[in-house]
């Protein structure tokens, strides 16, 4: 087997996690300019939501299905009833970044609380290990890729060649300006937030799927890999985000062959050399030039 | 919404004040457990409680609350009962720190239970205050400790390093070791190597991981294509969960896992038989620890009393054989004796008798439980107790040095058991 390859495959199943993960914060960044630090006990929440059902003897992908349309909802719900009534008091950025870690602490305490502190695993085939072009991969793996893949392509879309991509940008550009224009922001940003939300719960769920056991912690201890992947492609810009997931995900992989200590670190220490190049991230053009470009 | 918060405000605030007072009072009732009369007597059990470690806490309450159950059950020691108290420290330096040091502020505990990893933290603050400590850190680092209050009921990691290496190399003909990054694993790897060269063999992988990561499989591929028969192994149940079900998926089967004391625990059992499933559970993991006499009047006891907490600790029958479980079952009696010999509850007096309740001695009598030693002792008799994890000989470093078994996993009882004893003579040769 060569080491490479093989390296290469398992990086692909990774930066796939990451990118669903990178995007949908990336993306509630973008249009609420929050650093939801609640982010990863979302996808807990998602994952746990997912077993449930999975446990009620639905399949996996149903599952999945389920994970995705929880991590919609209660981002939904997190915006609305949390960190809204904080911005409309003036709520400083810095506070509501307090405030998300608030919540993180507090949602990850509740999912303790009621779903306790042991380990849990989807029930699934393990299914036969497929050979391409020198990688490994399962079954699995590949529709995490599939899932992952058809996500971006979707988001590509939406944002680019329909009018609720075209508002989720001009309301990510300004807000006022866009509400002044006729477009419904309040409407918009929960769209927003109910998108990231279906990949924070994708996220989730296939993080989930990948590790073979989790438990109540399990999403938070994942944030920090994936605010790196979206800050390497610049906050706020999904593909951006995309590049960095895809990024730190191979390199993580590839360092493995040589020092599996350091996997992360080397990871991280490719994103503090971009950053010092380029201090705002990879991507240069901002969501709100995104915007301009597209048109 | 925001009416309705405004509403709230002076409501919440008034609660808030109520929570504050009513706090307040229940710490000021609680303090002075040190003191005398018949004022229950605070023993501090000091583990993570929460966090990727909480399987600590678990186990140290179960081991608490079995000897403390025993004790009272012999009329407490001078009349005055035990009550364990926990203390979380999360599994983190930073809040191991505050988390003893409210102990110490807030309960004045006569002695200490615990911490496992976290004791190079909480260790030095507990002795500080002149209060007994018994702690189950493995850190080789406390191999040679002369703090005088400070005690270690459990193995050091140096010596289940060599009981890995001794078992790895007389058992397998290509042991590689896969050891996670985090103190708590890596300080068992050198003494694994060094037992390793010493038999004359050698390692054909030595890996080690970064632990919690997404995906373990090019660090897999690297071990596969060294064809081990066989993985020794410490991981955090995370880590070795992702780890096992992927070099399962890619192998097509495990070599033989050799794990430690970490693989008897319940949150490390469930994990991977999650990820893994039973039968490659029961056919693959093995693992070296500290070994628990089946049996004995010592063990019989603590049985009996584990059993009665059915109520208070999840599935006691769990932690029937936990040597972890049963050193600080075994702590809270060793207390108990020394107060009862010193006549005295001041950690300044009994501390002194600890080691002397424990000591073989000519004409001493072994005793097997705090009540027989307490007639024993009201008999004017000199005693040894002898524990339920077999007997406790602490050494001149206050190490209580103990057997190793090499277990195997029983599905009917969902725990970890010895199968053979490993010889004392392997491990000092």
């Amino acid at each position: 087997m060569n080491q490479l390859t093989l390296a290469i495959g398992f990086g692909l199943v990774t930066s796939a996690i990451l990118a669903l993960g990178a995007v949908g914060f990336t993306l509630q960044f973008g249009v609420s300019n929050i650093l939801n630090l609640a982010y990863g006990d979302v996808m807990t929440v998602s994952a746990f939501m997912a077993y449930l059902v999975n446990a009620s003897g639905a399949g996996i992908w149903l599952a999945m299905c389920a994970g995705a349309a929880t991590g919609a909802v209660v981002s939904v719900l997190i915006s609305t009833l949390i960190f809204t009534p904080f911005l409309r008091r003036g709520t400083s950025r810095f506070a509501m970044v307090m405030v998300s870690l608030a919540l993180a602490v507090i949602l990850q305490n509740a999912i303790q609380a009621v779903a306790g502190p042991a380990f849990r695993s989807y029930s699934r085939s393990q299914g036969t290990s497929l050979h391409l072009l020198g990688m490994i991969l399962t079954p699995y793996q590949l529709v995490i890729i599939g899932v992952a893949a058809a996500s971006m392509l979707a988001l590509h879309l939406l944002l680019r060649y329909t009018r609720i991509g075209k508002a989720l940008r001009a309301t990510a550009a300004d807000a006022e300006l866009a509400r002044s224009c006729g477009i419904a922001t309040e409407r918009v940003s929960a769209l927003a937030w109910a998108i990231s939300g279906t990949l924070c719960g994708l996220g989730g769920v296939t993080l989930a799927l990948n590790l073979a056991s989790f438990d109540f912690h399990f999403g938070n201890a994942f944030l920090l890999v994936i605010v790196a992947a979206a800050v390497f492609g610049s906050v706020g810009q999904p593909y951006g985000a995309m590049v960095g997931a895809l990024v730190i995900g191979m390199a993580s992989e590839l360092a493995a062959i040589w020092t599996p200590s350091l996997k992360q670190v080397v990871a991280f220490v490719i994103l503090a050399l971009i950053l010092l190049v380029r201090p705002a991230g990879l991507w240069r053009k901002s969501f709100v030039q995104m915007d301009v470009a597209a048109r | 919404m925001e009416a309705l918060v405004r509403r709230l405000t002076p409501g919440l605030a008034l609660l808030a004040a109520s929570a504050l007072a009513v706090a307040g009072c229940a710490s000021s009732s609680t303090g002075g457990s040190g003191s005398g009369g018949s004022a229950p007597m605070n023993i501090g059990v000091i583990y993570p409680f929460t966090g990727a470690n909480a399987d600590q806490g678990a186990i140290g309450m179960a081991g608490c609350l079995t000897g403390v159950a025993a004790v009272n059950a012999a009329g407490g020691v001078t009349g005055r009962k035990f009550v364990c108290k926990s203390f979380d420290t999360k599994g983190d330096p930073a809040d191991a720190t505050s988390a003893a040091n409210q102990m110490m502020a807030s309960a004045s505990p006569v002695m200490v239970i615990g911490a496992s990893d976290d004791a190079v933290t909480t260790a030095p603050i507990v002795t500080a205050a002149g209060v007994p400590n018994f702690a189950t850190i493995g850190d080789p680092h406390f191999d040679h400790q002369t703090n005088q209050y400070f005690y270690r009921i459990t193995p050091s990691d140096a010596l289940q390093g060599v009981a890995l290496g001794y078992w790895a190399a007389t058992h397998f003909k290509r042991p590689a070791a896969v050891f996670t990054s985090d103190l708590g694993a890596q300080t068992s790897v050198p003494p694994l190597r060094a037992k390793m060269t010493a038999l004359g063999h050698k390692l054909v992988a030595d890996v080690t991981l970064a632990p919690g990561q997404s995906s373990y499989r090019t660090e897999i591929a690297k071990i596969i294509a060294a064809k081990p028969d066989a993985l020794v192994t410490e991981m955090d149940p995370q880590s070795a969960a992702t780890f096992l079900s992927e070099y399962q998926q890619l192998a097509g089967h495990l070599p033989v896992i050799l794990g430690t004391q970490r693989t008897s625990n319940s949150d490390w059992i469930q994990a991977v038989l999650g990820a893994i499933g039973q039968a490659s559970y029961v056919k693959y993991i093995k693992a070296i620890t500290p070994y628990v006499p089946p049996g004995g009047a010592s063990h019989a006891v603590y049985h009996r009393w584990l059993m009665t907490l059915g109520g208070k600790v999840q599935n006691p029958a769990q932690y029937d054989q936990h040597p972890y479980a049963i050193a600080d079952y075994d702590a809270i009696n060793i207390t108990a004796l020394a107060m009862t010999e010193a006549h005295s509850t001041a950690p300044a007096a009994y501390n002194k008798f600890i080691v002397k309740v424990t000591a073989a001695a000519p004409g001493a009598v072994q005793v097997h439980s705090y009540g027989q030693g307490l007639t024993e002792l009201k008999a004017g008799k000199q005693i040894q107790y002898v524990g339920a994890g077999g007997t406790l000989a602490f050494n001149q470093y206050h190490s209580a040095e103990r057997a190793f078994s090499y277990d195997k996993y029983d599905a009917a009882s969902k725990s970890m058991t010895p199968v053979l004893v490993i010889p004392g003579s392997a491990l000092n040769s």
